[in-house]
């Protein structure tokens, strides 16, 4: 767990602990993209970039942007069922 | 001191919200319900292809990887579920542009899509809590 992990899951237990279920939420999330390597820093900042395109363009993400995210997932589930 | 503590508690609430908005880019971008489940499965990508290359890694021990699978294998079926919830919606969503459903149809459909973009919120920490701890 990075040092920002660390923080933002004190800060969400913290959170949690005075009833902000919503903030303690957002923190945990927060750590996903926190804890991410630098390689993952990369992807999320382009999926971050691909989102944004859609709001321009004032879209939803079409359907083969949804058959391919779920294609991938897919790919990886089984590869890591199989090891 | 209640006071104290509450204006304290207001100042940390502050500081973990810039901390978190640095780092939190994908889901504070997202808009609408469709372009959060599209943040939440791709992400879940993301961390999956974090999960399959720790698990394959020759270093790393049968535990960790049976914990990875046992992981990955109570995760996708949720994310599964999303990507379900956000194919009807996008469904209801054309029907209704074009005049064959109605508005209470897709508040439905759009309540269920919610309520599996906040299951997949939980098992994307989860799941990435579950190697990377």
């Amino acid at each position: 767990m990075s040092p920002v992990q660390m923080l933002l899951a004190t800060l969400a237990d913290l959170a949690r602990s005075r009833g902000a279920e919503d903030l303690a939420e957002y923190l945990d999330l927060a750590g996903v993209t926190a804890g991410a390597t630098q390689d993952d820093k990369a992807a999320f900042a382009k999926l971050t970039a691909e989102i944004q395109t859609m709001i321009d363009a004032d879209r939803d993400p079409t359907p083969e942007e949804l058959t391919s995210v779920r294609d991938r997932r897919a790919e990886l589930s089984k590869k890591i069922r199989d090891l | 001191m209640t006071a104290i503590r509450y204006v304290n508690f207001l100042w940390i609430s502050v500081l973990a919200v810039t901390i978190a908005a640095c780092v939190l880019d994908p889901f504070k971008t997202a808009e609408t319900p469709a372009q959060r489940g599209y943040a939440l499965e791709a992400s879940y990508n993301i961390v999956l292809e974090d999960a399959l290359e720790i698990a394959s890694a020759p270093t790393t021990t049968a535990q960790v990887r049976d914990a990875i699978k046992a992981a990955e294998a109570r995760s996708t079926p949720v994310i599964d579920s999303l990507s379900d919830a956000l194919a009807d919606y996008e469904i209801e969503r054309a029907k209704f542009e074009a005049g064959q459903s109605n508005a209470e149809r897709l508040t439905i459909v759009s309540g269920n899509l919610a309520g599996w973009v906040e299951s997949a919120k939980q098992t994307l920490i989860s799941f990435q809590a579950a190697f990377r701890n």
